[in-house]
């Protein structure tokens, strides 16, 4: 077991574009934390001496001024806070809820499992940006209303994963041999699945993370979410459309970027977590063997 | 001297001093080396060799198969009715590919395109080489299913080929093979992914067309059974050399090469199974791997697994060599037999 | 067949019935008492009590759920609250025009996606490859209304060759050219995500078709190469395009109203994210169910789509 867990972590290590994504979110959590400290000025307030609009490179404001003259770097950094818990918390709450649904579904299956799938399908029915934004709508503006419809979005997708993986268990010998030793099946499900099911779930979790991100800087951008003034990335993207509109893009362009790099640093972990706990992935990924195995094909 | 008896005079297939290299990560990879076979028109020969041996490496090379991203460099010479292979160019390539030489897929499972109906995958063939219209090809394609030993040819025409068993699959990817009339086809494993009786019946469709349409037949195997069946000359392959080369009868009755010895020793019959005496031996075994061919040392390539093997056969890279001049050739690669080096 | 594709259709029933009751639970998740944010703070007991009254919110839920159910069936979105119209006149003329913008935006997604894809693939390792990949590894991870923004700036601002806004040109609307004119930033801004994730599939399964035995056999035969490569890769790979196409169109829906919110396009996002800066519930719940029926009609269609494609499923079908 700890071999292996050596092995997954020395291939994930391998994978450069993984390992860069984790050090970019380790370093945005620091910049979370110890926002008050390591921005140079209040995120919500005109510095004394500042005008709106300056441009980046500006000497004191290095990400330059917005269209009310605050800092942009100080109101990057302080929005990493929203950013990271507006996409983990939900993700997190949204896996434990999927675990024991998508569990419970796909070791019964039958009517408890068919109940559960079906519930899920209706929700797969609407696009997820617009149901979030509809939950978020009604339940009214706040960080705390936009978590709980991220939560509601992401059940589905993440049961629905759980309930494939539990599936495939169930059926394998394992599992009939600890029920013919007649091991309850609360035990069954959540000490015997559920370590096996758990590294799709992780790998796919990080991947919607990333996606997470972007989703609710999208909430934010039309209105939902954390209210002004506190610094968000989707609301200074969304206030910085007036200004784009005379030509300053970079009030709107700094935040995105931003976003961007938060996101696809997510998506760089989930793939390469992927490819790290998945040994056939993990020979498949390394394009060097993929070469190898293509000449052995030939040669036999 | 006129042109067209020198040309009836050259031979089907003439494979000269062939060497294949190929690239791989870990470095240039020679797959085959200085292979010499011949194929006359009409003729069946087979190839025997384990995985690996490099018997798909030579159908990749007769047919110029192997993508440019993997293929280093071909040394020697292949002709195909006195017409090099390596100096006409892909065009004519093209033009002998299906046409002169095609091939009899290794797994017809997986070698019919699921998303169209077998009839039209041979179709679509002939319309393309030849100058078939679409009812001529259709017409000639269910000809073909009909002498391929198929009852309702109009039916598996029409049929997908996951419709298809196993065998009748095999027939129509001969069928296929056989679509632009060539004069030579290579048989990769035909009957390996079969049942035993179907084998038979597919190594039995293979002589039939050999009889009736002339076709020369190459036949890639790992199953000495199948080469006494069916062929009239065969080939030994081991590790890109051929090791021992001759009349079927000649190298099944008489194997020479150790390696080959090994091959016939390890077919098991029926005594082994009944005879429950004390003299019950156990099966032979050829103990050890085929050597890597990254890092071949000096030598025989046999030496590490061979039951005769000498402190010369390490140092002496053996040559093909003829044991049997007289009538037909019957030639071996190993130092220790034909007195060559006494 | 028909009956696999009646029966299928009938499947979708329950769905249907399903995306009902999530859209009027929606509703029910408003905190307070609509009857009293409808009449303001200082509406008296009594006429909020008879507003109740009259909107059956003190009926139990099912029977709440039944009406609203009835009316919806005979067409009846209810009235928007900002508006104080039939829901279904306003959303009726945006639906069509979003429906454009979502056409044109999966035209654009699919086409170049595929195009991208198979040139990637076909030329495994080239440069071409690996910008394009990479592009398109990063293009999956931005914001739909940043990418808008930014084009925005850069092609009406910048460079001045699209509109900035709407639909038709206000002073002048003239057609088919003038559609096209104003469409262009808003389909590209939203095609953009779904063109790199299809572009990434298109690429890999184009790469697992070309190693298929299959293909090798037909090379042997001596076909020509972009021969094989149109009849039987491509082919080949049509079932898991389709259906990552099917799946994006939902994306698309999605990513279409952050489009038409910047770029100030007619349709049904725009209408909804006035409805959301306005608090008008109605028309909220009108739009969401107008796209969530869309999206499973379009589902339905792919999965037939997918159905047609593959005799192997076919059969399988059959055999049921």
């Amino acid at each position: 077991m700890t071999t292996k867990w050596k092995q997954s972590c020395k291939a994930f290590l391998s994978d450069k574009m993984a390992t860069t994504g984790a050090i970019v979110i380790l370093f945005s959590l620091i910049l979370a934390v110890f926002a008050s400290w390591i921005a140079p000025y209040n995120p919500n307030v005109v510095a004394e001496g500042s005008t709106r609009l300056m441009p980046p490179g500006t000497e004191g404001h290095i990400l330059g001024t917005d269209q009310q003259g605050r800092d942009i770097l100080s109101r990057v950094i302080f929005g990493t806070q929203t950013s990271l818990i507006s996409a983990v918390i939900p993700v997190i709450i949204a896996a434990i809820i999927s675990v024991v649904l998508g569990v419970i579904a796909g070791y019964y299956q039958g009517f408890i499992g068919n109940l559960i799938m079906r519930t899920m399908d209706i929700f797969f029915a609407f696009p997820a940006v617009l149901l979030a934004i509809a939950i978020a709508a009604i339940l009214g503006p706040g960080l705390l209303n936009v978590i709980i419809a991220m939560v509601i979005v992401r059940i589905p997708y993440m049961t629905r994963v759980v309930y494939t993986d539990t599936l495939q268990e169930s059926q394998k010998e394992y599992v009939e041999a600890a029920k013919a030793f007649g091991i309850g099946d609360i035990e069954i499900m959540f000490k015997q699945i559920l370590p096996n099911v758990l590294p799709s779930l992780i790998v796919y979790s990080t991947t919607l993370a990333g996606v997470t991100i972007v989703t609710v800087a999208g909430l934010s951008f039309i209105g939902l979410g954390v209210q002004p003034p506190t610094a968000d990335w989707g609301r200074m993207a969304s206030d910085g459309k007036k200004v784009l509109m005379q030509g300053y893009a970079f009030v709107t362009f700094i935040p995105g970027i931003a976003i961007l790099i938060l996101s696809f640093s997510f998506s760089m972990i989930g793939d390469g977590l992927r490819n790290a706990l998945d040994p056939y992935e993990r020979s498949k990924a390394k394009e060097k063997k993929k070469i190898s195995r293509k000449t052995s094909q030939h040669i036999a | 001297m006129n042109v067209q008896s020198a040309l009836n005079t050259e031979s089907l297939l003439k494979v000269e001093g062939l060497s294949t290299k190929i690239k791989t990560p870990e470095g240039v990879l020679t797959v085959l080396e200085d292979v010499n076979l011949t194929i006359e028109k009409g003729e069946i020969m087979a190839i025997v060799g384990e995985s690996g041996s490099g018997k798909s490496m030579m159908i990749n090379s007769i047919l110029q198969l192997l993508p440019k991203t993997l293929l280093e460099a071909y040394s020697g010479n292949i002709e195909v009715e006195g017409e090099n292979l390596f100096a006409i160019g892909e065009k004519k390539m093209q033009e002998i590919r299906g046409k002169k030489i095609s091939l009899v897929a290794q797994n017809a499972m997986t070698s019919l395109d699921p998303s169209y109906r077998v009839g039209k995958q041979i179709v679509e063939i002939m319309l393309e080489k030849t100058g078939l219209t679409k009812e001529q090809a259709k017409e000639k394609a269910l000809n073909l299913l009909e002498q391929m030993g198929i009852d309702d040819p109009k039916r598996i025409f029409q049929s997908y080929p996951h419709q298809l068993s196993g065998g009748l699959r095999q027939r129509v990817v001969i069928a296929m093979s056989l679509a632009c009339d060539p004069d030579l086809i290579i048989a990769d494993e035909p009957t390996s992914a079969l049942d035993p009786t179907v084998q038979l019946q597919v190594l039995d469709l293979f002589q039939t067309i050999n009889q009736q349409f002339g076709t020369a037949i190459l036949m890639i195997t790992h199953d000495f059974g199948v080469v006494a069946r069916i062929a009239e000359k065969v080939a030994v392959m081991y590790a890109g050399q051929i090791v021992e080369k001759g009349e079927t009868a000649d190298v099944i009755f008489n194997p020479t090469h150790p390696y080959t010895q090994s091959l016939i020793k390890c077919i098991p019959n029926l005594d082994w199974v009944f005879d429950k005496g004390a003299g019950k031996k156990p099966l032979w075994q050829i103990k050890g791997e085929p050597p890597n061919l990254m890092n071949l040392s000096q030598g025989c390539r046999f030496f590490n697994r061979c039951h005769v093997a000498k402190d010369i056969c390490q140092s002496t890279n053996p040559l093909l060599k003829t044991v049997k001049p007289y009538r037909n050739e019957h030639s071996v690669r190993c130092v220790l037999i034909g007195g060559g080096n006494e | 067949m028909l009956r696999y594709v009646l029966s299928r259709i009938l499947s979708t029933i329950p769905v249907l019935f399903g995306v009902t009751i999530v859209v009027f639970l929606l509703i029910q998740l408003i905190p307070g008492d609509p009857a009293k944010s409808i009449l303001g703070a200082d509406a008296t007991p009594e006429a909020v009590e008879e507003l109740r009254n009259n909107m059956g919110l003190n009926e139990p839920l099912i029977v709440q759920y039944g009406a609203w159910l009835s009316q919806l069936l005979q067409g009846d979105l209810g009235y928007s609250y900002t508006l104080h119209t039939p829901i279904i006149e306003e959303l009726m003329p945006r639906f069509v025009n979003s429906l454009i913008l979502t056409v044109a935006s999966m035209l654009i997604c699919v086409t170049l996606g595929v195009i991208l894809g198979l040139i990637s693939a076909l030329k495994k390792g080239s440069f071409f490859d690996k910008a394009s990949m990479g592009v398109a590894l990063i293009g999956a991870s931005m914001p739909v209304f940043w990418i808008a923004l930014m084009l925005m700036w850069l092609f009406s601002i910048k460079l001045n060759i699209f509109p900035v806004s709407g639909m038709y040109n206000m002073r002048n609307p003239g057609g088919f050219m003038d559609l096209l004119h104003h469409i262009v930033l808003p389909a590209f801004a939203t095609a953009t995500v779904s063109l790199a994730v299809i572009a990434r599939l298109t690429r890999s399964t184009v790469i697992d078709i070309l190693q298929k035995d299959y293909v090798n056999y037909f090379h042997s035969f001596g076909l020509s190469k972009s021969k094989i490569n149109i009849v039987h890769v491509m082919r080949n790979s049509l079932p898991p395009i389709i259906n990552i196409s099917g799946l994006q169109v939902g994306y698309i829906m999605g990513g279409a109203l952050f489009s038409e919110v910047v770029f100030n396009w007619p349709g049904i996002g725009q209408a909804l994210y006035v409805a959301v800066t306005s608090n008008d519930y109605p028309t909220i719940q009108a739009g969401i169910l107008l796209i969530a029926l869309t999206f499973v009609v379009v589902n339905l269609v792919v999965d037939l789509l997918n159905v047609w494609l593959s005799p192997r499923l076919q059969d399988s079908i059959k055999a049921e």
